[in-house]
């Protein structure tokens, strides 16, 4: 990459933000440890519920897309150009 | 005693029919003073009904105020200002004029205190926000007529369920129904219709990012959030509309997923915000209910502030498909910052309007002990982050460069989007004065450490899979087929079928009519034409002879 990229662009920049990132992500995930979670339907309960919650939940959203993805994605000019079904 | 006010509605809808004739500096102050009188007639309209007219025996009362309907009233003409700022150079004189009177209807239905009134306005707001769609030019035509057909179908329908009503209750009163009458069903689907409930969802990423630029800010804003305002008022409480509101929410998330048009995004995830408010006017305890008030207004100002920051892009670039878009952060960073504010508003990280917002309707469902709806809504809350908070702006101002070096849009577009982005972030540093607001007095702490570290572990994590799974996520040039492939794709086959067969049993009958026409006309040649029997010359002796002997045989007769 050039140096002329902005930092943002810059793998070097984009290291460093995985790192925080991921240091962000460890602190969260450990943080019930300190903080008394609420535990109203038995399972939020659990340590580090939103944490694995939160991913479990993402993951298997994008899995259900793909697989709807497989029977109805359909090129974008399939009702017309400007989807104005001509 | 009841005052006499002048609705607040009203004065936007008179007013917008001044905009096209209006040009220069005396125009911008019209469109900028217009929704600002209307708000300040909001505020000024009293509790209980401030204006009544007999007619037909039955008691309208076309303005009503209570807390809710200031709530909204507020938030639309708010929306109202906002969305003039940004659009006051379109070079179109009729579009926002169109989206004045669309705001103005909206605002007329939110104060509307009997059924009539109701749907009197709700008509008029799908005949303006159709001519707002209009406006984009002739690419719109077939999404705006999809559209129109629709929320007619919706409105002849919620006309029937109001007639039935009236007649069975004898009052055109708009209050609490039950669902039991063929009357209040219709109302319910009519009503659900325009709220963008399956199956007839589609119709909001088909015809809102038809709309140019500007006209989709206006539409983003108006008529979801007026039907999830007339549910909250006639239908609180059905359970029904716990399961509806719950397939919106994953429709939205799924479909915006699978999106590469950038305000198709955003318009998917109007069906899942619209959802969480069904969710929560099914639900229907007090708690839930300010959860959908606080919602929808947080809602419609995020909204509009990402389909601004959509809109600049598309202003800028003239493109709107993902695909195609990609590293503007480079050029826009204005729109970027502001993007960007709308995405964690939207994904309702903590110091934005959608943290103190959706929160109250989760509160909602952990009251009311519903297990199944907490855990869909929270399942719904963290793939938010990743289905739009990530999604529309990494594509469209990071990921692939696309080597597109658009400028930030003109000032009054970036202060629009600048004071949207103050709303967003002081609702969500402050909002106390914000749930003073709601219908309900609210008792609700946003701000506790288990619920802030809850929802950012939900969030980041959620977004961890975002970049874990980036290249499965990139888009591709495609749509995703709906029930509106219904209408689209099988009412089309159909029809060309039916075409197709028509134009042979035209061919045939024609066909015959032609032959015997034909037939007609050769017979009339065979016994006329030249060589026909009676066109032949007949020889004068021949005449003669007849003659003699027809004067011949009168001769013997005679003397017989």
């Amino acid at each position: 990459m050039k140096d002329t990229d902005p930092w943002l662009a810059r793998p070097s920049s984009i290291r460093l933000m995985w790192w925080i990132f991921a240091g962000l992500l460890i602190v969260l995930g450990l943080a019930d440890a300190g903080v008394k979670q609420y535990n109203h339907f038995g399972v939020e309960g659990i340590f580090g519920f939103g944490a694995w919650f939160g991913f479990l939940s993402a993951f298997v959203m994008v899995i259900i897309a793909k697989v709807l993805a497989a029977l109805l994605k359909r090129p974008d000019d399939y009702y017309g150009r400007d989807g104005n079904d001509d | 005693m009841i005052e006499t006010v002048f609705p607040p509605g009203l004065i936007l809808f008179l007013g917008a029919f001044l905009l096209p004739v209006l040009s220069g500096h005396i125009r911008s102050v019209v469109a900028l003073a217009l929704p600002l009188i209307a708000l300040f007639l909001v505020w000024s309209v009293p509790d209980g009904a401030a204006l009544t007219i007999h007619w037909f025996g039955y008691e309208l009362v076309p303005v009503q105020g209570d807390a809710l309907a200031r709530l909204f009233g507020t938030v639309f003409t708010l929306m109202a200002f906002a969305g003039g700022l940004f659009a006051l150079h379109r070079d179109n004189r009729f579009e926002l004029a169109a989206a004045y009177a669309y705001a103005g209807a909206s605002v007329g239905v939110v104060f509307a205190g009997d059924l009539l009134t109701v749907f009197v306005f709700w008509e008029l707001m799908a005949l303006a926000s159709t001519f707002v769609i209009w406006c984009a030019g002739p690419s719109a035509w077939g999404a705006s007529l999809r559209y129109a057909i629709i929320h007619l179908i919706g409105g002849v329908v919620l006309m029937a369920g109001i007639a039935a009503h009236v007649v069975a209750t004898g009052s055109v009163a708009f209050t609490a129904m039950e669902l039991g009458s063929i009357g209040t069903w219709l109302i319910l689907i009519g009503f659900l219709i325009n709220v963008g409930a399956p199956p007839v969802s589609a119709w909001v990423p088909d015809a809102y990012p038809s709309a140019s630029w500007s006209g989709a800010v206006f539409l983003s804003a108006f008529t979801t959030k007026t039907a999830v305002l007339v549910l909250m008022r006639g239908f609180p409480g059905t359970e029904m509309l716990i399961w509806v509101g719950l397939y919106m929410i994953f429709y939205g998330i799924i479909y915006a997923i699978l999106e590469n048009d950038m305000r198709r995004i955003l318009c998917y995830s109007i069906v899942n915000q619209v959802g969480f408010m069904v969710v929560g006017i099914g639900i229907g305890t007090e708690m839930a209910m300010n959860g959908v008030a606080a919602h929808a207004f947080a809602h419609i100002v995020y909204k509009a502030l990402l389909l601004m920051s959509a809109g600049s892009v598309l202003y800028a670039t003239g493109k709107s498909k993902t695909t195609e878009l990609g590293g503007l952060f480079r050029s826009m960073p204005v729109t970027t910052i502001c993007g960007i504010v709308g995405a964690l508003s939207i994904s309702a990280f903590p110091l934005t309007s959608g943290f103190v917002a959706k929160s109250m309707i989760l509160q909602g469902a952990i009251d009311a002990h519903m297990a199944l709806v907490f855990f869909g809504l929270t399942t719904a809350s963290a793939c938010a982050f990743l289905y739009v908070g990530l999604n529309f702006p990494w594509f469209t101002f990071f990921d692939r460069d696309s080597g597109l070096r658009p400028k930030d849009p003109p000032a009054n577009m970036t202060i629009a989007m600048w004071l949207l982005v103050a709303l967003c972030i002081g609702i969500g540093v402050a909002p106390g004065l914000f749930y003073e607001l709601m219908p309900y007095p609210v008792d609700y702490k946003p701000y506790t450490t288990a619920h802030v570290v809850l929802q950012l572990q939900l969030l980041l994590f959620s977004g961890l899979v975002f970049f874990l799974l980036l290249k499965q996520l990139r888009h591709t040039p495609t749509i995703t087929l709906d029930f509106d492939w219904f209408w689209r794709g099988l009412g089309r086959a159909l029809g060309r079928e039916f075409d197709g067969l028509s134009v042979t049993a035209w061919e045939r009958l024609t066909g015959r009519m032609l032959e015997a026409a034909r037939r007609f006309v050769a017979g009339i040649y065979r016994h006329h034409g030249p060589q026909g029997i009676l066109a032949r010359g007949w020889p004068t002796g021949l005449m003669t002879l007849w003659a003699t002997l027809l004067l011949a045989a009168w001769l013997i007769a005679y003397y017989v």
